[in-house]
């Protein structure tokens, strides 16, 4: 690995930064990281899903299983590449089934569930760490970008099963408008055609995100080195080391050699020969070196809580500021002072009226409000709306009715004004049904639906009585059909039974 | 007042002949049937709205049967042409002449299914048929025959790619009559009667005898223009109309149509019920098919979820029954 050669700027980035910058590799080498990727998978995908052809899902699980495999051809491919960029995506192709198998036990089962997968990736495949070195490496390279290799899976997963959900949609718009499919949800489930949909989405979903997470993932790692090991600096020097040996300048060059001692690697720094004693006895040393007792000062905003600033003993912090207030103002008048000594019964004695204040306010109100009672809101006979006074015209009223409804009828029928007649027992029928049996009747009621309601709720024989009645009315009202004499009597006859309160029961 | 004349009660009997007669073969939508012959003997012309399947142009065939009237079918399309409904000259070689060919609406009863799957231009090549009974082909007006009545159909739920009747058009039907799914015993009984012993999937209309001549229906509708009405009762349906347009929950409430159309309805209404005069009755239950095309619900009332059909009911609870 020749740092000379690095295809991309080196400079210590902020974690993000290096994720984007792994994402702008991902889209550069795209298409030959997506032949990395399906020329492996979609073998064993094709494979898995006949062997699972009754379960498509278990396939899937199988595929996005085994994905750390493929993914360490995809890194290996971008770390030669990143350094050296006659490298041939065949060439990683042709050592897949070495790269792929190597360390399968910690990709497969160890690693497989690490959340900064992609991050710890290069660990074990590049640097080949093992063991409790491996895990050192890691707890050291975590310490400044752990949590963004976290997000890194985290917003890699979610992009995975928005794909899945985009590629449903996607067959969703393509269904016509006439077909009028209302799915629900039980029969969505049941569909034959679901798993192997879900099986091919979840595999479309996989091969888009894989190049973009492992890279990012690598770029990471390769952005925590540059801080660790000065990456940058070292670059900086063979830069300076080059131009100055071509132009014959020793004395640079001799600092320059000097600082190149360091062979980079894949592998982690070199370790000096040193006893752990001695190292450690160095490593304290420096500790206490200047360069560790810096006393810098930074300004930043911190978020105080206001409830976290407690106010002075139980009381309310505004009634303090308030007997502050106060003692301060009365303290420069010559006859209060020393008030200042009474600060505490002054604060009491605020508190006391303010609460005085609030039960007054409350007893005001009760005061002010005592005769309003609460809307009734329940839908008893009280909210039923008062009888029409009028209907179809007539009066209603049971002041405006004769005493003796028969004989007025009957003396206006003689009289030969039927229709005034009938009106009147129509009348007195309707007020006798409004008032005394309160049936629900309103302005808007036609005649027949009057009749309906009557027969609902009266008994039967009130009800035939006022059917009758309502017959000879809409008769004698719309088609000016009078009725016969005998008619009439019957009607004034039957009347007797109908005005009888005692029918209800 | 008037006596029930003899030609009144045999109408009776007609329509009320009529009427058994299609209930034999469409099962399940009394409402439907009697509200299509109510506009029928009121010369009006109906707007079916429902899901496609209820038995519209069953319907149809069956009046069309049971007074041996021509029966018609469009189905409005996208591209249909005027000419496709109304007919068109076509030259003839031999004898040099151009000659009239005659388009669907020359019949008895024509169903226009799906009409607003048309555009306006074509909507509106009804319009001169439906209201003036008359078509016009190269100029030339050719009388509609008699009786003549349109039913024209709309499905509710795919409104992608049709064009809404205008407003103009809309008030030329005298009413707007809804056909819901049948109840549960309803179909069974349809179920039973299309599968036993049937090979088609729709009823046949075989079963219906023609009991009314086709000459005897604009008597029967003569016979309705003369029930008697009250002037109460035209009252009530005048103030129904009038009050729809101040009411609160509609834009725009029904114009003069709507009473006129309120009084036909309810006429033949009450001829259906075999009853010579009109009540308040008729008015109030003719209100909702005769309203409920010709109001628009304000913004606010459909973004509440309000129906144009409770709003309508809404309405008939405030407007007072007729004074007497």
């Amino acid at each position: 690995m020749d740092l000379s050669k690095i295809s991309v700027q080196v400079r210590p980035r902020n974690p993000y930064e290096a994720i984007d910058l792994g994402f702008v590799m991902a889209r550069q080498w795209f298409i030959p990281l997506q032949l990395l990727w399906l020329v492996p998978a979609v073998p064993v995908m094709l494979i898995s899903y006949l062997v699972f052809m009754e379960q498509p899902l278990w396939a899937l699980l199988f595929v996005w299983w085994i994905k750390p495999l493929f993914e360490s051809i995809q890194l290996r491919y971008i770390s030669e590449k990143l350094f050296d960029d006659g490298i041939r995506w065949q060439h990683s192709l042709r050592q897949a089934h070495k790269i792929a198998l190597h360390q399968w036990f910690t990709k497969l089962v160890i690693q497989r569930l690490a959340f900064s997968r992609s991050f710890n990736m290069p660990v074990g495949e590049l640097e080949q760490l093992k063991g409790r070195r491996r895990s050192q490496r890691l707890e050291t390279l975590h310490r400044g970008a752990g949590s963004s290799g976290l997000w890194l899976t985290a917003v890699g997963s979610s992009i995975e099963s928005i794909l899945v959900f985009g590629v449903f949609s996607l067959a969703w718009l393509f269904i016509p408008i006439e077909m009028d499919i209302d799915f629900d949800f039980d029969m969505l489930l049941s569909s034959p055609l679901l798993f192997p949909t879900i099986t091919i989405a979840g595999f479309i979903a996989m091969t888009l995100v894989s190049p973009f997470y492992v890279c990012g993932g690598f770029m990471l790692y390769i952005n925590r080195r540059t801080w660790l090991e000065a990456w940058d600096i070292e670059l900086t020097f063979r830069q300076l080391s080059s131009d100055y040996q071509g132009r014959g300048k020793s004395l640079a060059a001799i600092i320059a050699g000097a600082l190149l001692f360091t062979q980079l690697s894949w592998s982690p720094p070199a370790e000096a020969n040193l006893s752990r004693e001695e190292s450690q006895s160095i490593i304290l040393e420096i500790l206490e070196g200047d360069d560790f007792h810096e006393v810098k000062e930074e300004q930043r905003w911190r978020w105080i809580d206001p409830q976290e600033e407690q106010a002075p003993e139980d009381e309310p912090g505004f009634l303090h500021d308030l007997g502050k207030w106060l003692v301060d103002k009365l303290e420069g008048i010559s006859l209060f002072e020393g008030i200042s000594d009474w600060y505490g019964v002054i604060v009491s004695i605020l508190e006391a009226l303010l609460w005085g204040l609030v039960i007054a306010v409350f007893a005001y109100l009760i005061y002010r409000f005592r005769g309003i009672k609460a809307p009734d809101l329940s839908f008893g006979k009280e909210a039923k709306p008062p009888p029409p006074s009028h209907l179809f015209g007539l009066e209603l009223n049971q002041e405006n009715l004769p005493e003796d409804v028969i004989d007025a009828a009957q003396s206006l029928w003689q009289q030969q004004q039927f229709r005034q007649a009938l009106s009147l027992l129509y009348r007195a029928a309707l007020t006798f049904l409004i008032h005394e049996r309160h049936l629900p009747l309103n302005s808007s009621h036609t005649e027949q639906e009057c009749m309906r309601l009557c027969l609902q709720h009266e008994p039967q024989q009130r009800g035939q009585f006022f059917q009758q009645l309502t017959r000879h009315w809409i008769a004698l009202a719309y088609a000016h059909q009078p009725l016969s004499d005998e008619e009439f009597t019957a009607l004034c006859a039957a009347w007797s039974s109908f005005d009888q309160e005692e029918l209800a029961s | 007042m008037t006596e029930p004349t003899l030609n009144l009660n045999e109408a009776i009997q007609l329509v009320q002949r009529m009427r058994e007669q299609i209930s034999r073969v469409v099962v399940g939508q009394q409402q439907v049937i009697d509200q299509v012959l109510i506009a029928m003997l009121a010369t009006g012309h109906v707007l079916v709205e429902g899901v496609p399947g209820l038995g519209k142009t069953l319907l149809v065939k069956a009046l069309a049967k049971c007074f041996q009237g021509q029966f018609g079918r469009i189905q409005f399309t996208p591209d249909l042409m005027p000419s496709d409904v109304t007919g068109h000259a076509l030259y003839d070689m031999k004898s040099e002449q151009f000659k009239i060919r005659k388009g669907p609406a020359f019949c008895n009863l024509l169903l226009a299914d799906e009409i607003n799957r048309a555009p306006a231009k074509t909507q509106s090549a009804l319009l001169e048929v439906m209201q003036e009974k008359q078509i016009t082909i190269e100029g030339k007006p050719f009388p509609a025959l008699s009786p003549f009545m349109v039913l024209a159909t709309q499905n509710p739920i795919e409104q992608e790619g049709t064009y809404p009747l205008p407003e103009a058009e809309l008030d030329r039907f005298m009413l707007k009559v809804l056909i819901d799914y049948p109840s549960e015993q309803e179909e069974q009984d349809l179920v039973k009667q299309v599968t036993t012993g049937q090979v088609q999937d729709t009823l046949s209309v075989d079963a219906i005898e023609s009991v009314v001549a086709a000459t005897d229906i604009p008597k029967l509708q003569k016979i309705t223009a003369q029930i008697q009405v009250d002037d109460a009762v035209f009252d009530y349906a005048v103030r129904i109309a009038r009050s729809s347009r101040e009411w609160h929950s509609f834009a725009h409430g029904a114009g003069p149509r709507a009473s006129i159309a309120l009084i036909r309805a309810a006429r033949a209404q009450a001829l259906l019920d075999g009853r010579e005069f009109v009540t308040p009755d008729d008015v109030k239950t003719m209100a909702l098919p005769v309203m409920r095309h010709r109001v628009a619900l304000t913004a606010e009332m459909e973004i509440e979820g309000l129906k144009t059909d409770q709003a309508l009911q809404q309405l008939l609870q405030e407007v007072e029954a007729p004074r007497l």
